[in-house]
């Protein structure tokens, strides 16, 4: 039965969004102050005005409460679908007034693109982008990642109870780390400072020896170790990852991206003690097993190739891209034009297979997740041993994933039921692109890099491209980001009240 | 009598460095693959 709305869920809805508005806006005092810090007084203003729309928005949203506004698990689904676009509407104000960005629709695509840590954008001058502009686009990334309800909710309003755990499920986390919501979203940000300060410590000793200055080498080694370890891809300057032209920072961001891959649990099991969970879980073997095979494909398709066979460009071209791709982050050393043209059809289908298949599950990482093509993989077997062995015979299959596991048949179909709903919104972006007459494998590549979040481009993302097309990769960036069921609950709901209004309306 | 003080930060501090090590040594597994799939191209 599908069930509608009541006048109270939407005040209910509206008060949590309204919540997530002020946080966002509470967010935007980072970038306003790297605005004062560096002097730049034209973006300060940018952010005064983003906060007083945040702030004045959030509270008027946040005061629709009723007496009791306990969260049940329909609205959680609701607010968290809502909460991404409320949260990229405000974000995207700053970044508009900036003036880089041809109209507030772009500003928007940069805004969704960095809370669902995609990496995809629209700016017109990002070599002369403003530190405070830079450093909001970076912070969507780091907000995003960490997941925007459970970060908001549970840090800047201390959230606590069932409605948090909807939430936090809600989101796309399906395991919890620790048994107390607010203790897992804190281990989440513990795990991540450590990451953030020691690749920005990293990178910004690396910017130094490049001979860049040393505030601009700082702001450069926060970006990139946020853009990295959130799995974003956003980056600084329009060359990406290729400005730097160091296979040190290529190193260095990478363990940044496996690093920010890896589920929290696994980080949690690792850092508690138990270091053999890394070899034994099912979720990590499967990721190394794809990694390694798509690896192995890059270097066969550019041994092939006239530009890239040699041993640094099987490396740096090949499994940068292959980390960068699988992990969703979207980091790039190529430019757009070179994916298709130069890079040979082998290699660039691995690249897409490993942006498609994306990185584990309760990690900042996109696309299918490791854990899925593992139980789907684990599903095969048990049916062929079925079809195999004795009408009797009972079989059942296990794995280990944080603890002896006994697969059961609605974790199969639920894996199966997200793959499919991924498979139909690549293959449905790409149809987007075609009918708008891009070639097949440039949109096929930018449709599955928006929905996975990963942010790599063959070229079509950019100020000129088809209205329509920026919101087909918007939709795909938010619904890949909440894994779907967010989203079609939301859908759901909204049909369901309407119909439930037009019932009650006929004689 | 020896005095132990246990340090609750010591698993987090082993853990983060199990993990970078295997980082390193993963990347450079798969460096190694792709140049050999590259030479039998």
């Amino acid at each position: 039965m599908w069930v509608g709305l009541k006048k109270r869920d939407v005040r209910i809805i509206a008060h949590y969004v309204g919540l997530l508005v002020v946080a966002v806006g509470l967010a935007m005092t980072v970038p306003l102050a790297t605005a004062l810090f560096s002097a730049e007084w034209d973006p300060a203003l940018d952010y005064l005005a983003g906060i007083s729309v945040a702030g004045g928005a959030g509270l008027v949203l946040a005061s629709a409460a009723p007496r009791e506004s306990v969260l049940s698990r329909q609205n959680a689904l609701i607010v968290t679908a809502l909460a991404w676009v409320a949260a990229s509407i405000v974000g995207a104000v700053p970044l508009y007034l900036s003036g880089q960005y041809g109209s507030y629709l772009d500003a928007l695509f940069d805004a969704v693109s960095g809370f669902t840590t995609s990496g995809l954008t629209l700016v017109r001058d990002l070599d002369h982008l403003a530190h405070a502009h830079n450093m909001w686009r970076h912070l969507t990334h780091l907000i995003g990642g960490q997941g925007i309800v459970v970060a908001a909710l549970t840090l800047a309003f201390g959230m606590r109870g069932g409605g948090a755990v909807s939430l936090y499920l809600a989101e796309g986390r399906d395991e919890r780390i620790l048994p107390n919501v607010v203790h897992t979203a804190r281990f989440i940000w513990f795990v991540t400072a450590v990451y953030v300060a020691l690749g920005t410590i990293a990178l910004t000793v690396h910017n130094l020896l490049l001979g860049m200055e040393a505030g601009r080498s700082f702001l450069h080694a926060f970006w990139a170790t946020i853009a990295c370890y959130d799995t974003g891809g956003f980056g600084p300057q329009s060359q990406n990852a290729l400005y730097y032209h160091s296979p040190w920072f290529e190193a260095i961001t990478v363990m940044l991206m496996i690093g920010g891959t890896l589920n929290f649990n696994l980080h949690a099991d690792i850092w508690r003690g138990d270091r053999r969970e890394l070899f034994k879980n099912i979720e990590a073997r499967t990721l190394a097993v794809h990694f390694a095979l798509l690896s192995a494909a890059v270097g066969l398709g550019l041994g092939a190739t006239q530009y890239f066979s040699g041993e640094w460009a099987v490396i740096r071209k090949g499994v940068y891209h292959i980390f960068s791709a699988h992990s969703g982050t979207g980091h790039q050393s190529l430019y757009p034009s070179q994916w298709t043209r130069d890079y040979g059809d082998l290699a660039l289908v691995a690249v897409i297979l490993a942006m498609a298949l994306g990185g584990m599950a309760s990690s900042t990482a996109g696309g299918i997740k490791a854990i899925r093509t593992a139980l789907i993989g684990k599903g095969i077997v048990q049916r062929v041993k079925m079809a195999i062995a004795p009408q009797s015979a009972v079989v059942a299959a296990k794995y280990h994933h944080l603890t002896e596991v006994r697969m059961r048949p609605d974790t199969l179909s639920l894996a199966l039921l997200i793959f499919a709903l991924y498979v139909i919104t690549y293959v449905t972006g790409a149809m987007a692109g075609l009918m708008y007459g891009y070639p097949a494998r440039e949109a096929l590549f930018e449709s599955i890099s928006a929905t996975a979040n990963v942010g790599l481009s063959a070229g079509i993302t950019a100020p000129s491209m088809p209205t329509g097309l920026k919101w087909v990769y918007m939709i795909q960036m938010w619904i890949g980001r909440l894994e779907f069921i967010a989203v079609l609950g939301l859908v759901a709901s909204v049909v369901a009240s309407v119909r439930g209004r037009k019932r009650r309306g006929r004689p | 009598m020896e005095i132990r003080f246990h340090n609750p930060y010591r698993h987090s501090v082993l853990g983060l460095l199990a993990e970078l090590t295997v980082f390193v040594g993963f990347m450079a597994v798969m460096a190694v693959l792709a140049l050999v799939f590259s030479w039998l191209a």
